[in-house]
């Protein structure tokens, strides 16, 4: 069965492309716009990955990682992706329970490649 | 006893003596010769009984005049000498002895004469001296003052219990809100919090550094304090100096500066994070259907287009406050003028003339800068063009203001002036301008040479940006007349005691008062009238503190009766939309804290000041004097102890009566001779002074029971 990756972005244009990429390397993917949607979608959908970007409108990055690292799978792997690219701000992405930590501008294959480590279970 | 008495005793001591020393004779006498003798004897003396008493009394009249005249030589010139001598040690050392009489006198004359040469010569030095010493001190004392309050930085000297000593009109402004918190005397603790001034104190102990700046903030402003200690003889802490500064606008700056960065940066990232994943997914994936390809060659344009506009923003948005803004400061284009004509005439050796501007302009300058590159530039242009003559001119267009240099000659080619602007300007520069270019660029100006529309001369123009709003100076105390020197300081208080023993035993001379009066509607506090003004003034260690006043007039909520108008002349229209009296008395118990309360008739002023306390909260608990009752302490033998009769026999001018603030005025100058007065009555605390007080009352109450029965 197909990997489900749930894409947390306000932004379309890079969404159009992370969709494309996952679509490409066969993961069924769908798109939450906010951190509230995030979390209904997360609910409905059940992904095995989520690539979550901080900056949303009504909740953001870290608040949803938290949140579904409190009432989600404990095999849920979490991407953060984000322009914030401060020390501080990592080190607070890893606290609240990211799994990974990508700041804009990413190379797509290196993304594409940690996602397919952590959907094999490697970090 | 007196000399006469003296006199006469000696007199008396005479006589006897040689009345008896006569008498004792004649028992001889008549007591070796025989009965028949005695018999002639007898017969004789009753046949010259006149003779006898006269030779008695020639001979008494002699001793008279003879011990009159040991008197006079003797004993009266002696007492005249030591008169004299009092006379020259005490109220006139010009004064000198007659030299008269007896040797031994003349010589004790001499002698008291050349002594008191001495002694004036001795005190005409000490005088100059103390004068000298007086005068030095009067002149640093007025320069302080004179520093103090052309300094826009505010400062506050306290001593050790953190009480204020010195402060200036900066200080008072930038602090004195609620008014009332910044005044000699007052604790420095109600404006800085207590452990960030300890806190800074300590930090100062355990470094090198001789003060240590903090940041507090006071309603909406972000105040930068700087903390210096102050130690006495023998090193221990016996003050501090505090300078703040408001850094809200600086602070709003540098929010702003770096909000501005973390959307440029973060922008960015995302738009670039857009752009790269669109490109790598077309150039991973080139087999991609061209829908798909069109989408993400969309993407990256509308990306790039996004990006290239916000930089654009970021820009524009950034040239207020990128640069070292505090660096620039408001000037007139006149003076900015004047700057650069000394600065080429002294340094670069080029005669500099000006045109003087028509109308004013505010420029938005680092000055210093500012003239030390236009320096630079007029002196390349003697060293290397042979110019010996520039003329400077300002003119406004639109936002900005074309400053020129004009000469005569050709004008300088791009290549040359780019080169010499990015010439280092030299040594004695300050922050990172070091080249014409720089400080051009961080005035968001621009540069240029063209040659002049007559085609004889050439010019380069400086723009420069206008400041936005045309500032004035700030009104430093304009209720302050000049003549008088601002009493900002006190550093008697650095000697202040430790700890401030209970009101009742402390000494009248070192207690703080809040003399004040009250104007009201009417007379019957009980029947409704209300306070429509208070005004007041403090006196501490001995001095009315004309800087620190309080006046405020009070909407009532009601009319004023026309025979109050008349004496206070407010009228209603005034005390419309003045604060109400919730809002006015709490702000007069700040300024009145920590003092002895003191009025005129004070009883009349607390009656109303009582029935106020449950409507606003406000119980003022502090000791409170009468100077009408104290009057009738040093005076108890006049009737008359209205405020003018008081002011005409202590000697006191009656000006600006019948105002809230000049009654209480006029009142301090009567408190403060009063408090002399008692001083030598021995009333020297303030339990004293309640008592004699409490005592003139009753006799007062006593009386006026008796004069109505």
């Amino acid at each position: 069965m197909a990997s489900k990756v749930l894409i947390v972005d306000d932004e379309p244009n890079i969404v159009t492309s992370l969709e494309f990429l996952m679509r490409r390397r066969g993961y069924e993917t769908r798109v939450a716009a906010d951190g509230d949607l995030a979390l209904e979608e997360a609910e409905r959908f059940q992904p095995d990955i989520v690539l979550l970007d901080v900056m949303l409108p009504r909740r953001d990055g870290f608040e949803v990682c938290q949140q579904l690292r409190a009432t989600g799978r404990s095999d849920l792997k979490i991407v953060m992706l984000t322009a914030k690219g401060r020390e501080t701000e990592i080190a607070k992405g890893m606290a609240v329970g990211a799994d990974a930590y990508v700041t804009k501008p990413f190379s797509t294959r290196e993304l594409v490649d940690q996602v397919a480590r952590l959907l094999e279970g490697g970090s | 006893m007196n000399a006469k008495a003296k006199f006469a005793l000696a007199l008396a001591i005479l006589s006897l003596a040689v009345g008896a020393g006569v008498a004792l004779l004649a028992v001889g006498v008549w007591s070796s010769v025989s009965p028949g003798d005695q018999a002639v004897l007898t017969r004789v003396l009753r046949e010259q009984a006149a003779l006898v008493a006269t030779g008695g009394l020639l001979l008494l009249a002699g001793l008279g005049a003879l011990v009159a005249l040991f008197f006079k030589l003797y004993v009266a010139a002696p007492r005249r000498l030591a008169t004299e001598t009092r006379l020259i040690a005490s109220a006139n050392p010009d004064h000198r002895l007659e030299v008269r009489g007896p040797g031994e006198v003349r010589e004790l004359a001499v002698a008291v004469n050349e002594l008191a040469d001495r002694y004036r010569s001795a005190r005409s030095d000490v005088e100059g001296q103390i004068a000298a010493a007086r005068a030095d001190l009067e002149r640093e004392r007025n320069r302080l003052a004179a520093l103090m309050s052309e300094l826009t930085l505010a400062v506050l000297v306290c001593n050790v219990e953190g009480r204020i000593l010195l402060y200036n009109a900066a200080a008072r402004q930038l602090l004195d809100r609620p008014v009332g918190l910044v005044g000699l005397g007052r604790s420095v603790f109600g404006i800085v919090d207590r452990s960030l001034i300890a806190h800074a104190l300590a930090c100062v102990r355990d470094s090198s550094a001789a003060s240590h700046p903090a940041m507090t903030a006071r309603g909406d402003k972000l105040l930068r304090v700087q903390i210096a200690p102050v130690a006495a003889e023998g090193g221990e802490l016996a003050g501090f100096v505090l300078t703040l500064d408001d850094m809200t606008r600086r602070a709003e700056i540098s929010e702003r500066r770096d909000a501005l960065l973390r959307a440029l940066t973060e922008g960015t990232r995302a738009s670039l994070a857009s752009i790269r994943a669109a490109v790598e997914s077309m150039l991973d994936y080139p087999e991609m259907e061209s829908e798909q390809r069109r989408r993400f060659v969309e993407i990256i344009r509308e990306e790039a287009t996004g990006l290239g506009a916000q930089v654009e923003r970021a820009m524009s948005e950034s040239s207020g406050y990128l640069h070292d803004q505090w660096l620039l400061a408001d000037m007139l284009d006149r003076e900015l003028l004047t700057a650069l004509g000394r600065s080429l005439d002294g340094e670069a050796g080029v005669r500099a003339s000006i045109d003087e501007p028509g109308d004013e302009r505010w420029l938005r300058v680092d000055s210093f800068a500012l003239v030390r590159a236009v320096t630079h530039l007029a002196g390349r242009l003697h060293a290397e063009r042979g110019v010996d003559e520039i003329g400077l001119a300002v003119r406004g267009v639109g936002r900005h203001a074309e400053l020129d240099l004009r000469w005569l000659g050709a004008p300088l080619d791009a290549e040359t002036l780019r080169s010499w602007t990015e010439q280092p300007l030299g040594p004695g520069g300050r922050g990172a301008a070091s080249t014409l270019k720089e400080v051009v660029e961080r005035h968001g100006g621009e540069l240029w040479c063209r040659q002049d529309e007559a085609g004889r001369g050439a010019y380069v123009r400086l723009l420069l940006p206008l400041a936005e709003v045309v500032p004035g100076p700030p009104p430093v105390n304009p209720a302050v007349p000049d003549e008088s020197r601002p009493e900002f300081y006190d550093f008697d208080l650095f000697g202040a005691a430790e700890h401030a023993p209970a009101w009742d035993e402390r000494r009248l001379d070192e207690l703080a008062y809040t003399i004040f009066d009250t104007e009201t509607t009417g007379l019957s506090p009980s029947e409704g009238d209300e306070i429509i003004s208070i005004g007041a003034i403090r006196i501490v260690n001995g001095r009315l503190l004309r800087q620190e006043t309080f006046e405020q007039l009070v909407d009532p909520r009601r009319g004023v009766s026309a025979a109050s108008q008349r004496v206070h002349g407010i009228s209603p229209e005034l005390l419309r939309g003045q604060p109400t009296i919730e809002e006015v008395l709490p702000a007069f118990a700040r300024f009145a804290s920590d003092t002895v309360l003191v009025g005129h008739n004070v009883a009349f002023d607390m009656r109303f000041l009582q029935l106020k306390e449950a409507q606003t909260g406000v119980r003022l608990t502090q000791p409170v004097l009468d100077t009408l009752l104290l009057s009738a302490v040093v005076h108890p033998d006049h009737e008359e102890h209205s405020l003018e009769a008081m002011a005409a026999r202590l000697g006191v001018s009656v000006i600006g009566r019948h105002t809230a603030l000049g009654d209480a005025i006029l009142t301090g100058e009567i408190f403060l001779k009063l408090l002399r007065l008692l001083g030598a009555q021995g009333v020297v605390t303030l339990r004293d002074a309640r008592e004699a007080a409490r005592r003139t009352y009753q006799a007062r109450v006593s009386n006026s029971l008796y004069a109505r029965g």
